[in-house]
């Protein structure tokens, strides 16, 4: 009973608070929007990133400079309009239009991380080392030094290993986000991923004879595949093949004695089957088109600072 | 029931609670909404910056305590960029012959920013980070604007006033009111006379002319200011109370050598040159200058000479003045040796200076066969012919392992001294390595500091050092190498040569070490 006459008396005064609340609103929406947009006059550069990738991609090549975008444990500077237009460019015509080619435009727009942030320097540690790029959640590349950029697109190695290399790499760990690969692979060579360990002695030599492609392929599978694609798909076959014959001098004995040629060619054979399979990409088609792409930028066939929007 | 009481008299206090939101006559406190504030003062902001027909003198501050000392730049924008004017110094330094043109932005960020947020070397030089200063010189380039004035604009760094018990690096955009370049000549040409030490009257002050720093002596307390250079002499910081008045601007008078107080007419100090001020008007950074077996004659703006008298050891070496200037006489070397002779400069208080000047030529004196020893160990030893190379440069040939290595040199002819670069290539070979692998390896540069324990690993930018002399103990030609790394904290102290995998100088290409000097020197 009491509780009863409790529940009335609750019910009856919220209603009164909900009459209360609903007697007094006299205020319209005001027309003018709140949302304002920081206004940077358009140069030719925008535009023709407009048109080349906002337009087809949906990218935010975003060369102003954002502390919020980098890291700000870094000091950073940010690129200069020259450089960054000629590192657009290179995207362009290494990253984005060699898988349109292979794939189709729709893989590249769906697939290709959202933004693109260059800056000036590296990042420069306390210690005198620097990165070079990073890549976060497959939404971003952070690229750093195109204050380099003319030393470094000069051979296809610098410029393989400056930025390209960062940019493939991460773009197949995106891959394998989507799609993982078989779990095959990480068996081939499981009882030597080092982690950390990887860029110290005595990992840091020997790597190829161990069945692995690079020393930072030592870490942990995941690594090692983006490592495999990249490093296959940016290098031509001759050094490939250079490779290999190095890695075949030493056997392993964890593995039945088999030689680093036979463990890294094991693992090529899944990638090769995974990037066919799940994403209709011949690796081997995709370095050749790479080679040539590379040779147009290295000879200077490629006019990297052309704004001209068609 | 006493628990329901308290639920009765809390839901009772409700619609009391909710009658209090429904007064008529609130008002909102802003007639607009902030952002809509905040895009207004931005377009004031923008406005403000390019109505300004001949721009802005901008007396920057490095640093969250101006340690570096205060720079002035004058700059021009318009609707999309701005065109930075930097002291002569800084211009050359990036390598710049005149002013530089980029882009700016203004937006709402930490409060309204003014963003230089594409590069431009001149803006950005005391913020650009590099692996010998991995913060650069701790330099903004986004400011938050604090107000705008007709004629001023007060700003402060948006980064590097950081530390938080630290007031904010403010700086201040002062309007000017004639050409960007004629205002920066007059800058100009007050830090080229600018060469004080100090200067004497009820304020007594002492200079840092290197770091742009003053130190007043204001009734007993000592009170620092950093200063940069405005058309008519220097401007503190901020201003040091003096007896009541603020005093931080200064006209300077280079004829008299006296400051006097903008704020405070009856100040006027009376200053006085540097001890090795005919050193830095002749641009040297050392006592020694080594030239060429030709005759030569340095002419340098030097406003302060009569302060001086000259003496020389050697008939062929002689100083004049003429009007401003001093003029450095040296005769052809015709003696088929290399010479030196001495200058002395005096003040009439006695203090002096001197200046070594060598006459050397480099195929003569310097090229040759050298080795590349320890000073700590004898047992090391390699050897290095030094020549001129085909390009025009300078270079060591070196060998290691019966391998024949490149060693690239910068030779400074004026002061004959060489410069050997970590992380530069070397050349291949056939190496066995410290570690004993064996292979073909591509040779890089690296240095070893903090007795040998660390490497400076895959960075180009330090520098070995070595002047080369004629020492007469040992009767032969000798260069010993020194040099300084990350941001002049450690002497370097030893040559690692590392050997790479591939041509490629990095982390995951290194295989080992083909060779290691410690304490390194050059003897011919």
């Amino acid at each position: 009973m009491n509780m009863k006459k409790n529940i009335f008396y609750i019910l009856s005064l919220m209603m009164m608070g909900g009459a209360v609340l609903t007697s007094c609103s006299e205020d319209s929406l005001s027309p003018a929007s709140v949302v304002v947009t920081d206004r940077t006059e358009e140069n030719a550069f925008d535009r023709w990133l407009e048109a080349n990738y906002v337009n087809p991609y949906n990218i935010d090549f975003h060369y102003r400079y954002t502390d919020a975008e980098g890291h700000m444990n870094y000091y950073m500077v940010p690129s200069r309009i020259e450089d960054a237009i000629k590192l657009a460019h290179i995207v362009k015509y290494l990253c984005l239009e060699t898988y349109d080619q292979m794939v189709g435009v729709s893989f590249t727009r769906g697939y290709f991380p959202k933004m693109i942030y260059p800056t000036g320097t590296w990042e420069f540690k306390n210690n005198g080392t620097y990165i070079l790029g990073t890549a976060e959640g497959g939404k971003k590349i952070f690229l750093m030094g195109t204050h380099y950029i003319d030393q470094y697109t000069k051979t296809a190695e610098d410029l393989n290993h400056y930025y390209l290399k960062t940019i493939h790499h991460e773009f197949t760990h995106i891959l394998n986000q989507t799609k993982d690969y078989s779990p095959e692979f990480r068996q081939i060579t499981t009882k030597t991923y080092v982690n950390d360990a990887w860029s110290d002695a005595p990992y840091n030599v020997g790597y190829l004879g161990r069945g692995y492609i690079s020393a930072y392929a030592q870490d942990e599978d995941r690594e090692d595949f983006a490592e495999m694609v990249s490093l296959y798909i940016t290098n031509p076959a001759e050094k490939w093949e250079e490779w290999m014959q190095e890695a075949a001098q030493t056997t392993n004995s964890e593995y039945d004695n088999k030689t680093g040629r036979q463990l890294i060619e094991a693992k090529l054979d899944i990638v090769r089957a995974y990037m066919q399979e799940q994403w209709d990409i011949d690796i081997d088609k995709m370095r050749a088109e790479l080679q040539k792409r590379q040779n147009d930028v290295i000879s200077g066939k490629i006019d990297l600072t052309d704004l001209t929007v068609y | 029931m006493k628990k329901n009481k308290i639920f009765i008299f809390l839901l009772m206090a409700l619609p009391v609670l909710t009658l209090t939101s429904c007064l008529k006559d609130q008002e909102d406190t802003f007639e607009k909404a902030s952002s809509l504030r905040m895009d207004e003062y931005l377009e004031t902001a923008r406005q403000a910056l390019i109505s300004a027909p001949y721009g802005w003198a901008f007396e920057y501050y490095p640093e969250s305590e101006q340690l570096y000392g205060g720079y002035t730049y004058a700059l021009v924008f318009d609707s999309k960029q701005v065109t930075v004017y930097s002291e002569d110094w800084l211009t050359a330094e990036v390598g710049a012959t005149g002013p530089e043109t980029s882009y700016y932005s203004l937006r709402s960020d930490m409060g309204p920013v003014l963003s230089f947020d594409t590069y431009n070397a001149q803006i950005h030089y005391f913020s650009t980070p590099s692996s010998l200063a991995y913060q650069g010189y701790q330099g903004d380039f986004e400011f938050v604007i604090d107000s705008i004035g007709a004629d001023i604009i007060k700003l402060h760094g948006k980064r590097v006033h950081g530390k938080s018990d630290l007031p904010q690096n403010t700086m201040y955009l002062r309007k000017l009111t004639e050409p960007a370049a004629n205002y920066m000549a007059k800058v100009n040409d007050q830090a080229s006379r600018f060469f004080l030490a100090g200067a004497q009257g009820s304020v007594p002050c002492e200079f840092d002319i290197d770091l742009r720093q003053a130190t007043f002596n204001v009734n007993g307390t000592s009170v620092n200011r950093a200063y940069a250079f405005t058309d008519h002499g220097i401007r503190l910081y901020s201003p040091v109370n003096v007896n009541g008045v603020n005093i931080s601007d200064f006209r300077y008078d280079d004829t008299t050598m006296q400051l006097t107080s903008s704020e405070a007419s009856n100040l006027t100090l009376q200053g006085d040159v540097v001890d090795d001020y005919l050193l830095r008007v002749l641009g040297l950074t050392s006592t020694t200058l080594a030239l060429g077996d030709d005759e030569a004659v340095t002419k340098k703006q030097a406003y302060h000479h009569d302060l001086y008298t000259f003496t020389t050891t050697a008939d062929w070496l002689t100083i004049a003045t003429e009007g401003n200037q001093i003029v450095m006489t040296v005769q052809e070397n015709a003696s088929g040796h290399m010479r030196s002779g001495v200058l002395t400069f005096t003040r009439a208080d006695g203090r002096s200076g001197q200046i070594t000047v060598a006459q050397v030529e480099f195929d003569k004196d310097i090229a040759g066969t050298y080795q590349l020893k320890s000073l700590s160990d004898e047992t090391i030893s390699y050897p290095a012919v030094f020549q001129k190379n085909a390009a025009g440069g300078y270079e060591f040939l070196l060998t290691v392992q019966e391998q024949q290595l490149t060693i690239p040199v910068v030779y400074n002819v004026t002061s004959a001294q060489i410069r050997i670069e970590s992380a530069t290539y070397w050349g291949n070979g056939d190496f066995t390595l410290m570690n004993n692998t064996q292979g073909n390896f591509h040779a890089y540069s690296a240095f070893t500091y903090s007795n040998g324990q660390y490497w400076t690993a895959y960075n180009a930018g330090a520098y070995y050092y070595g002047d080369i002399e004629y020492n007469e103990e040992v009767d032969a030609t000798v260069a010993v190498l020194y040099g300084k790394y990350n941001n002049n904290r450690y002497d370097l102290d030893g040559i690692l040569l590392t050997g790479y995998t591939q041509k490629l100088c990095s982390a995951d290409t290194r295989a080992g070490y083909i060779m290691e000097v410690p304490a390194p020197y050059f003897i011919k």
